[in-house]
């Protein structure tokens, strides 16, 4: 006879194949893959040529001023050009038409297109701050009495090099990592959520619920659907990681040093918790309903946390910076596989934070499975009008409606 | 031997069975009679493990039923369903190992049954491409495809042509030649008649008769439905003494005798009355005992 496990691998055997024959997950894979890799590809390549930008010097202006200004290209990690520039007059046209992006006017003057506020931290404004310094110190060690090209020499000694004690709290590999695995979360979340949901109702639907509960148990039903779906969800991830770090292997992007081994494990523990959670969850919704129609109404309440997690978690990973409402939600069962691994990559917990975190989620986990294995073993059999969650949590089923008989 | 032992089963306030009890012989071909709502369908869910009752139990070879009992059991549910979008032989197959087969077993009576079913050339085609008869087959084939010892058909015959009664039938006749048990509700009760040994009456959650088709319609002996050629009103019989004679269709007439009366008597005056066509004792149809069983 067959046993649990054989049972269990049976079901989500079925599921496993039952979706990859299915169009609809060829034509989404090809589609997912496709954009990882598009947009890994496209912006290394476009990037893989430094900015060039026009800096024009109106006459007269000395040699080492040229060689100053064209010395701040390899800081900011640009091509600087000068160009040379008759008077103060034309420079102001030049930079108008755009010829030059700035234009050197004696010592006392930049001009520039656009305004740069403070604190902006952009390539052009780095750039502008750049020349500025270089021209206000040659200018400056000039009139101090030092020779012209003594002055440049000064100036052309490499800045001291930064030696740091502890990653920067805003690592921007860890951001990356984060923040890849928030999205995929999200993403797979809603498409394998909704494929266990409509799992379920089809089962419910075409009635051959009844055939396969002659055979089986509702529990052994529900855990290989989770599992099989589960797995399939885990397969499409790994694929669209490897495809990522393939990609910038391939053309040289600068993400593949950034992502490091740890965030990538740690980034799918928390997936494999939150897919875990929700799965269960939507497979309960399913058995509330009969028809695809009543899918939308009967999933809403899983959508809310799932939303509320992934935009919060968004803005304070963005902005590097967790508000208070991030740091409540990391410790909420359904909103901390979204919030927890942000405080993470930002920086804001303590490692016993996140064991605390892990633990909630994990038991919560475990707790919410056995309610929802509950709910759809009530629900499951019970067909025709939507049954409302309230009523599935009751002990024992109110009104069942039995076929005829 | 299936037993279904003082089986009770409430549904809010309703009960659908209220301590129904009844027993069906290994080997026998059962008609599981009601009227809608009786019962039937949820104590069909309960020999089937789908449903639990509230009190009762139900005893499978003198034992008390297990999981393991269930996977030897084919169910074909009132409510019929499979996946529409998976492959006719692929199905068949997936519920053949989930009752236990191996692959091979599986695929080798699933390729069986469709072929037996007339249904050979549609296995690689996904369920719902199938006309509606078919997709009955198929569900047929569900029921059957892990060899069975006991089946439990729910309404087996509804929305069957003529042709798929035949052949649901010929099936059932010949599992039943097999050893196997098989308990079938439905309303067609010549259908009944024709298949079952045994009948169950079930009505309001409780058992209203039970026995063997022969015995149940066999009538009293005082009833005769004759035949003479030409004589529609029956003229031969009324020198008899104390008979009733009643005209039915097709120039048959009922002859009711009353205590102690010789049927011999009533032969001998149908002989000499004309040429005698048709003289029987009159059966009770099983429709008439399935009123006069819920009426009580």
């Amino acid at each position: 006879m067959s046993t649990g496990a054989s049972i269990l691998r049976l079901i989500a055997a079925r599921e496993i194949r039952e979706r990859l024959r299915t169009r609809a997950f060829r034509v989404m894979t090809v589609l997912t893959l496709l954009i990882v890799i598009g947009s890994i590809a496209i912006p290394s390549l476009q990037g893989s040529d430094p900015p060039v930008y026009d800096v024009g010097l109106v006459a007269p202006a000395s040699e080492a001023i040229h060689l100053a200004v064209e010395g701040i290209g390899p800081q900011i990690g640009a091509d600087v050009d000068v160009v040379d520039l008759p008077d103060a007059a034309t420079a102001e046209a030049a930079v108008r038409t755009g010829k030059v992006d700035v234009a050197v006017v004696g010592a006392e003057q930049l001009i520039i297109g656009k305004a740069i506020e403070r604190g902006d931290g952009s390539r052009r404004a780095r750039m502008v701050v750049s020349v500025a310094e270089a021209v206000r110190l040659q200018v400056g060690l000039e009139r101090a009495g030092l020779q012209a090209d003594k002055a440049a020499a000064a100036l052309a000694s490499p800045p001291p090099r930064l030696v740091a004690q502890r990653p920067s709290s805003t690592d921007d590999s860890r951001r990356f990592t984060a923040l890849a695995g928030l999205v995929l979360l999200y993403v797979q979340l809603l498409q394998y959520g909704g494929w266990v949901l409509f799992g379920v109702i089809e089962e419910k639907s075409s009635r051959v619920i009844e055939v396969l509960l002659s055979a089986v148990r509702p529990g052994q039903l529900l855990a290989g659907k989770v599992v099989g779906i589960g797995l399939l969800a885990l397969g499409h991830s790994l694929l669209l990681v490897v495809a990522a770090l393939v990609t910038a292997s391939v053309t040289g992007s600068d993400l593949l040093q950034h992502t490091a081994f740890v965030p990538i494990v740690t980034t799918a523990g928390w997936f494999l918790l939150g897919y875990a959670l929700y799965c269960t969850l939507y497979a309960a919704a399913g058995s509330l309903v009969s028809r695809q129609e009543d899918a939308q109404n009967v999933s809403a309440p899983l959508m809310l946390p799932m939303l509320a997690a992934y935009f919060t978690s968004i803005t304070a990973l963005t902005g590097g910076d967790a508000s208070m409402i991030v740091k409540v939600l990391a410790y909420v069962p359904l909103t901390a596989p979204f919030a927890m691994p942000v405080l993470v990559a930002i920086g804001a917990v303590h490692p016993w934070q996140v064991a605390v975190s892990v633990a909630i989620t994990l038991g919560a986990a475990i707790l919410l499975g056995r309610g929802a294995a509950a709910i759809y073993s009530r629900s499951v059999l019970r067909t025709g009008q939507r049954i409302r969650w309230r009523d599935a949590m009751r002990r024992a089923p109110a009104v069942e409606i039995p076929a005829s008989a | 031997m299936l037993e279904l032992d003082r089986l009770t089963r409430r549904f809010g306030g309703n009960a659908a069975l209220d301590g129904f009890t009844c027993s069906i012989p290994a080997g026998a071909v059962l008609g599981f009679l009601g009227p809608n709502g009786a019962g039937k369908t949820t104590a069909m869910r309960i020999v089937m493990g789908i449903l639990a009752p509230d009190s009762g139990e139900v005893r499978w070879q003198g034992r008390r039923i297990t999981a393991d009992d269930h996977l030897r059991f084919g169910y074909l549910p009132e409510e019929r369903g499979l996946y529409p979008r998976m492959i006719v032989l692929d199905q068949l197959v997936y519920l053949g190992r989930l009752h236990g087969m191996s692959e091979t077993a599986a695929r080798t009576s699933a390729t069986s049954w469709l072929d037996r079913l007339g249904l050979a050339d549609r296995a690689g085609d996904n369920l719902e491409a199938l006309s509606l008869g078919n997709q009955q087959r198929v569900q047929l084939a569900a029921a059957l495809v892990h060899s069975p010892d006991l089946l439990v058909l729910d309404e087996p015959f509804s929305g069957l042509d003529p042709v798929g009664i035949d052949a649901l039938s010929s099936v059932l006749e010949e599992e039943a030649k097999r050893g196997v048990t098989v308990l079938f509700s439905s309303h067609q009760l010549d259908l009944v008649e024709d298949l079952c040994e045994q009948v169950v009456v079930i009505h309001r959650g409780r058992l209203v008769a039970a026995g063997a088709v022969a015995d149940l319609t066999a009538g009293d002996g005082r009833s005769l439905v004759v035949e003479v050629d030409g004589d529609e009103a029956g003229t031969w019989a009324a020198r008899l003494k104390g008979v009733t004679v009643t005209p039915l269709r097709g120039g048959r007439v009922r002859v009711q005798l009353p205590e102690g009366r010789d049927p011999e008597t009533v032969l001998r005056a149908a002989r000499r009355g004309g040429v005698l066509r048709h003289f029987e004792f009159e059966r009770v149809p099983l429709s008439q005992v399935f009123r006069n069983a819920i009426a009580s």
